[in-house]
């Protein structure tokens, strides 16, 4: 099938971003305050509980609980997104021909903008806590764009993976919950035994936050190998991401 | 070089005897494979489409015209074979694709305008444009949701004019809008006509295709019959397997949707068996073309001798409006029945519908009674098929004088 067409791919992922951004906090009174409003009510269900309850002893609790919160909301937002992504926009696949990925992008991209107004909120409490920022602080660019490459791969995967297995969104669910207390999030790696912290560092995502909070925080770098380690499995999964995209998403209009 | 060139294309789906979509019910099943069918949608269709041309595409409920047009679209990839396709190719196969009803009139302007492909900058020009054809000046801002469905294809039918295509598919956009917004729409189809853009319709409303292609492809359970000339393709459509249009046939039993009047509730002594439409030849069909003479055969049964018996027939549009009735009283007939079949005709000598589905309804009585026998409603039904380009719901024999002084 060859298809001469001059669309502008572009314009549409941005459209669509932008529409499902609108969407998702329009007729709301506080708009999308929403998407600044969320972490910072569950940063201050955390802190609670683990700072004043439970008196967790770590430097600089605050920043550090609302930094791992934040890439953790992305993750998981942009994971579950991604996941329906295709099976949201079937009115449009099932109708008009463009390369699916597309709708794929669109949902990183409009997750992505939730990710950047919460990091304008850290960087306001990060400013009035009045730490300086050290110039390894930059670096969390890098930090995120691994952290994007994460999110789209799995996104890829589990979108086609919807389509054939409609339960997938339930085991993704658990799976979250699970993560979200085997990454570093509420307390810091050093809690966890030294000989199990290998293992939770297989999850990519414990690298991504723990170095986030090195970068900025502690103005140290990571280490090469860990380094190494977190941006090969995300780039591997992305990798793998593209692979079963382009095996399965072709027949997206007929199983949606 | 053509447009459109389609080359032995091939496309069926799969269609499993079990349900089976969570990875729950797979592993419950374990992994064993389903058994399934295969359903040949298009089946080694070949045509092609010249630079200018305007080509429809044809065939009954089923036949794979809608799948054909998603694969001429890319939405389907085929099985084998091949489409070569030159040009920006915009689909109407279905209005407003993307519609949000949270959204405002100008956002789904914008949404919709770029889902057909059109830059930012291309939709800013020719927003005013847009909203104007559509005629919804006073409300570009409000939610698509307060929209009544015919405003929405308003609004859906001007977006997609502009996108600005070279090959337009559409899938039965003409039955939008009120008259008025139909001329509207057939005028801009006449313009891109005129343009050298190339309209590929799918369509049963067979006036609007007579009307547009100068080509059409008669599709028939997924194989094409005839490409073509489009008069020559309808004439094969309307004409074709009229002995094979099977007589719809209502059992005894069958109660009827709706009764007015009083029916008695005891042993009927006669029953409507079976009731046929005939063509103007007096053979079962299903189609009717404007004009034609036409038939509705009543077979009846009855169970003891009867005497003074009318039998009554009533044509009603798809919404079940009466068009015509009559009965045997009218037309000045004295019916008295012995115990059996009995086959009888009411003969329509020109069907002066223009087009459109039309149901039958057939009913026995004893005269001056209001207790009928036998009340079958939607005992038959038929399509008629215009032969002419004028539009509107019946046929006037209407002829022009020519300019007189």
């Amino acid at each position: 099938m060859t298809t001469k067409n001059q669309h502008n791919y572009m314009e549409l992922i941005l459209r669509l971003a932008w529409t499902d951004f609108k969407l998702r906090y329009q007729g709301s009174v506080l708009g999308f305050l929403w998407s600044l409003l969320k972490p910072l009510l569950q940063f201050v269900v955390l802190y609670v509980v683990f700072s004043i309850f439970m008196r967790m002893a770590v430097p600089n609790y605050q920043l550090y609980l609302l930094l791992g919160i934040m890439i953790w909301n992305y993750f998981s937002e942009g994971t579950n997104s991604g996941l329906y992504s295709l099976a949201s926009k079937s009115n449009i696949i099932k109708k008009v021909y463009f390369p699916r990925i597309i709708v794929v992008l669109a949902s990183s991209l409009h997750t992505l903008l939730t990710l950047f107004l919460n990091l304008l909120v850290f960087f306001f409490f990060f400013i009035l806590s009045g730490k300086a920022f050290p110039w390894t602080g930059f670096l969390l660019v890098v930090d995120l764009v691994v952290l994007y490459i994460l999110v789209l791969g799995i996104s890829l995967i589990l979108s086609v993976t919807f389509l054939k297995f409609r339960d997938i969104n339930q085991i993704w669910e658990v799976f979250l919950m699970s993560a979200f207390y085997l990454s570093p999030i509420i307390y810091p790696l050093e809690f966890i035994p030294e000989q199990y912290r290998l293992i939770l560092f297989l999850n990519p995502l414990t690298g991504l936050i723990q170095y986030a909070r090195l970068l900025v925080l502690e103005g140290q770098l990571p280490s090469l190998g860990g380094a190494a380690y977190v941006s090969g499995t995300s780039v591997g999964l992305l990798l793998l991401g593209f692979f079963l995209f382009g095996k399965f998403s072709h027949k997206a209009a007929e199983e949606l | 070089m053509n447009a459109i060139s389609v080359s032995h294309i091939s496309k069926s789906f799969i269609i499993p005897h079990e349900k089976r979509d969570t990875l729950r019910e797979w592993v419950a099943s374990g992994f064993k494979p389903r058994k399934k069918d295969v359903l040949h949608a298009i089946d080694d269709v070949s045509f092609t489409v010249g630079q200018g041309e305007s080509f429809g595409i044809i065939g009954r409920n089923g036949s794979g015209k809608s799948t054909l047009l998603k694969v001429l679209a890319g939405i389907y990839p085929v099985d084998s074979g091949k489409v070569v396709t030159n040009g920006k190719i915009s689909p109407f196969l279905e209005l407003g694709v993307g519609f949000n009803y949270d959204l405002s009139a100008r956002d789904n302007v914008y949404l919709n305008g770029t889902v057909l492909g059109l830059s930012k900058a291309e939709i800013d020009d020719q927003f005013d444009e847009i909203i104007r054809f559509s005629e919804l000046e006073q409300f570009v801002d409000q939610k698509l949701k307060n929209f009544s469905s015919g405003m929405q294809v308003r609004l859906a039918f001007s977006v997609a004019i502009k996108a600005n295509a070279d090959i337009y598919l559409m899938d039965e956009v003409l039955a939008v809008g009120d008259m008025a917004f139909q001329q509207k729409c057939f005028e801009v189809f006449r313009q891109f006509r005129r343009d050298g853009k190339i309209l590929i319709f799918v369509s049963h409303d067979l006036a609007s295709v007579r009307q547009f292609c100068d080509r059409s492809l008669y599709l028939k359970g997924g194989k094409a019959v005839l490409v073509g000339r489009t008069d020559e393709v309808l004439d094969r459509y309307v004409y074709e397997d009229q002995k094979a249009g099977a007589p719809v046939e209502v059992s005894a039993e069958q109660s009827p949707v709706a009764v007015p009047g009083k029916r008695t509730e005891q042993k009927t002594p006669v029953v409507v068996k079976k009731v046929r439409i005939l063509d103007k030849q007096l053979k079962p069909a299903q189609r009717i073309a404007t004009n034609d003479a036409m038939g509705i055969e009543i077979e009846l049964e009855a169970q003891e001798p009867l005497a003074d018996i009318v039998v009554g027939m009533m044509l009603k549009d798809s919404e079940g409006k009466p068009i015509f009735g009559t009965n045997t009283e009218i037309l000045g007939y004295d019916l008295d029945l012995d115990p059996g079949l009995f086959t009888c005709r009411f003969i329509i000598e020109v069907m002066p519908i223009r087009q459109g589905p039309i149901q039958v309804t057939v009913a026995v009585h004893k005269r001056s009674s209001t207790e009928h026998f036998d009340w079958k409603d939607e005992a038959a039904r038929f399509d008629i098929v215009a032969k002419q380009k004028n539009v509107g719901f019946v046929q006037i024999p209407v002829s022009f004088s020519g300019i007189l002084n």
